[in-house]
């Protein structure tokens, strides 16, 4: 029985590295995807020449977001698939770092609007409206994906000083 | 203080929250009539900006006696610990969780949308300034943010009925 008990924790660990890990990945990820917009953004207000490298860094960014979720990702999907039906929690650790920035980058989000609204209110700078679109997609998504990877970090932390406070017991 | 307080506070933190989403709901109007102002003629513009400066300032009425009321308790229990977890803030966070998705979602809409305007012929409204898309971002930020807060609070006080019902 404390075999089975030593077992049942050993994969319960795996699952909730694997499931820290994919919290961290997406992140960086969705990080990437912001550079990502940001160049798309960047492609108005510089010369043709540089615009076709901005547009090339975009893809490569973009291919490096999904390249960076990717290895996590399919290890979380085939953990679950293995673990059908029985009862999974560490995803709630996800979720729950998901809503905490999500509700930061709501607030951010809106905030930048209204700023956003008041700089382009005579359109003095004479841009288009998709290169604003752009800017606050960025914006906003570097903002969530920052306040995600370093969410995630503090919990992570925390867990280590539990740990740290164990080991001296 | 004491528990009869407490829950007094409670329930102003809730009612404060909830007066909130009602002020955004109206702010969302306000912008609504601003939005109106790039479609109407000419002559109808100005009562449309009348309208949404009343609104404004409407929102700052039902907003304002919350706040100072809540600033009231602070000041009045300061020091004590007013409580700001509730099943309301959980709705707020809910809300705002999901309108910062689905505004993310809407703005990819908007960007791939404005590829139409290239085209003269394609273009839904090629001559609208930065103002007009912004003003349509932060309307559709605020309606989903209050109109889910106010979903998942009526489903917390349907519960709460059947509860009874029940008990």
């Amino acid at each position: 029985m404390n075999k089975g008990n030593r077992m049942s924790k050993k994969e319960h660990k795996s699952r909730a590295q694997i499931s820290d890990k994919l919290t961290q990945m997406t992140g960086l990820a969705v990080f990437c995807i912001s550079l990502a917009i940001a160049a798309s953004a960047a492609t108005f207000v510089v010369s043709e020449e540089i615009a076709g490298y901005l547009n090339i860094l975009k893809i490569g960014l973009s291919i490096l977001g999904i390249l960076v979720v990717l290895p996590a990702l399919v290890q979380f999907i085939k953990l679950t698939i293995q673990n059908r039906g029985k009862f999974y929690e560490p995803e709630g650790y996800v979720k729950y770092v998901y809503e905490r920035a999500a509700v930061k980058s709501f607030s951010f989000t809106l905030i930048f609007l209204v700023v956003m609204a008041f700089v382009t209110r005579r359109n003095f700078i004479g841009l288009p409206t998709e290169f604003f679109i752009l800017v606050i997609l960025s914006v906003s998504l570097a903002f969530f994906s920052l306040t995600f990877f370093f969410l995630s970090q503090t919990g992570k932390s925390d867990e280590g000083e539990d740990n740290f406070e164990g080991d001296q017991a | 203080m004491n528990f009869k307080d407490q829950a007094l506070v409670a329930e102003k933190v809730d009612k404060f929250q909830k007066t909130v989403a009602l002020g955004l709901l109206v702010l969302v109007a306000a912008y609504g009539f601003e939005i109106a102002q790039f479609w109407v003629q000419p002559g109808t513009e100005e009562i449309l900006e009348d309208i949404s400066f009343w609104l404004s300032i409407l929102v700052i009425l039902i907003i304002l006696p919350s706040v100072l009321g809540i600033g009231y308790l602070k000041y009045k229990y300061k020091g004590a610990c007013i409580e700001q977890e509730g099943f309301v803030l959980e709705a707020v966070k809910k809300a705002s969780m999901m309108s910062f998705s689905m505004t993310f979602a809407f703005m990819v809409f908007i960007d791939g949308f404005l590829v139409f305007n290239d085209d003269a012929e394609l273009a839904f409204f090629p001559d609208m300034p930065v103002k007009f898309y912004l003003k349509s971002i932060m309307a559709f930020t605020l309606i989903v943010q209050s109109l889910f807060f106010f979903w998942y609070t009526r489903d917390l006080s349907e519960d709460d009925v059947s509860e009874e019902d029940k008990s």
